[in-house]
């Protein structure tokens, strides 16, 4: 093949695809009328592709549209099912993670947080029971008070009563006390006694 | 060969009623691109399933549909779609790979079947299914690249841009694939294309 033929070959596809502008395709056919070679070689692929195109392939079946539509429709449906169970997955797997992470978390900061908790709830119950002994201390000293105050009342009372009544009740007995004692010094036995008998001062 | 309007806009349209859930637009897209992408199943060698993959293929455009920027036009998106689905199927072995040629012979006869003047004589449908035989060998025996790439070239008419965008590949690579696939395939055919 002349070097000529080489330039010309290599411009077969491009003549193939029609791309050859028109300088190079009157250049192109005008080689080809002179060179058997590259004629033949030319026409034995235009052959080639005009058979490889003739190949005949089966016409659509009549319902094969409406096949499509029907397989089609059943496809969306699982699709969109596969979608919503991909949904589900997704959120049940966050859930998931979410609750790990919340556990882990507990585990790790629980003992902190109920330390804390602890803690308050220690100092308020030692406020509370605190409280509560110093309300069992009160309670404890009011009973002896009152009982005080109900005894200095009945004493209050009944010196009262004694104040009141004292000379009445007490005159007849001092004057018993006084008359037996004059009686028994008139009777000249307890003059010594007499000296010692007290006198009330009311 | 000039690349077929692939964004017309009817399509625009159908696209987006497709995309706000328009079951009836979808089904007009799957009307308008059936017959391209059965063939593209069917020549990246998915024989007797190609009808089975190409539902396969536009369920995944269906569920992907609500994703894709409707400024792009589609057929890339769904070539991509259909490439991708193709490669995964067939590297499975999950789809009959039995050539249609050889079992169903009137498939050669295609649509002449419904002008029966027109219907080769019995010796030119041998003839015919030969040689269709021959060439769907040759396009078996292709490696995978190879034979995606010349079925987006020349038999979708995407240009090199869209094939690009479709395989996900380099402009400088489909461009290398397409021009060693079409000197693998006139190889494989030498027998059946020598002047």
């Amino acid at each position: 093949m002349a070097s000529d033929c080489n330039r010309w070959h290599a411009m077969m596809h491009e003549a193939l695809d029609g791309l050859l502008d028109e300088h190079d395709r009157e250049g192109f056919e005008e080689h080809l009328r002179g060179c058997k070679d590259c004629r033949e070689k030319y026409e034995m692929l235009e052959r080639s592709l005009e058979l490889f195109v003739s190949i005949s392939a089966p016409e659509p079946a009549p319902d094969f549209a409406a096949s499509v539509m029907r397989q089609a429709r059943k496809a969306r449906a699982a699709h969109a099912r596969s979608q919503h169970a991909a949904v589900i997955a997704a959120a049940a797997a966050m859930a998931i993670v979410v609750g790990v992470a919340l556990v882990t978390a507990g585990l790790v900061a629980g003992p902190l947080v109920g330390g804390v908790l602890s803690g308050a709830w220690g100092v308020a119950s030692n406020v509370w029971t605190a409280a509560a002994a110093v309300g069992d201390l009160l309670t404890s000293l009011a009973g002896p008070l009152a009982s005080l105050v109900r005894v200095m009342d009945f004493l209050g009372g009944l010196a009262l009563i004694l104040a009141r009544e004292g000379v009445i009740l007490a005159a007849p007995i001092y004057l018993t006390v006084v008359a037996v004692l004059v009686s028994a010094t008139l009777m000249g036995n307890l003059k010594r006694t007499a000296v010692r008998l007290p006198v009330l001062s009311i | 060969m000039a690349p077929r309007e692939h964004r017309t806009e009817d399509e625009t349209t159908l696209v987006l009623r497709a995309r706000a859930g328009d079951d009836d637009a979808f089904e007009a897209l799957v009307n308008a691109y059936s017959r391209r992408i059965i063939g593209y199943c069917y020549k990246m060698g998915a024989r007797a399933g190609a009808q089975d993959l190409a539902q396969e293929i536009f369920i995944k455009l269906y569920l992907a549909l609500p994703g894709f920027d409707s400024s792009k036009p589609l057929t890339p998106f769904l070539f991509r779609i259909a490439h991708n689905h193709c490669i995964d199927a067939l590297r499975r072995k999950r789809v009959p790979t039995v050539s249609l040629v050889r079992d169903d012979p009137d498939a050669a006869a295609g649509s002449e079947v419904d002008h029966p003047d027109c219907r080769p004589t019995p010796e030119e449908l041998a003839q015919r299914t030969e040689i269709m035989e021959a060439v769907d060998q040759a396009l078996a025996s292709l490696p995978d690249a190879y034979r995606s790439a010349l079925v987006l070239r020349h038999v979708e008419g995407l240009t090199y841009e869209e094939i690009s965008e479709t395989l996900g590949l380099p402009m400088g690579t489909v461009k290398a694939r397409i021009h060693r696939g079409r000197e693998k395939l006139q190889q494989k055919l030498r027998g059946l294309v020598v002047p």
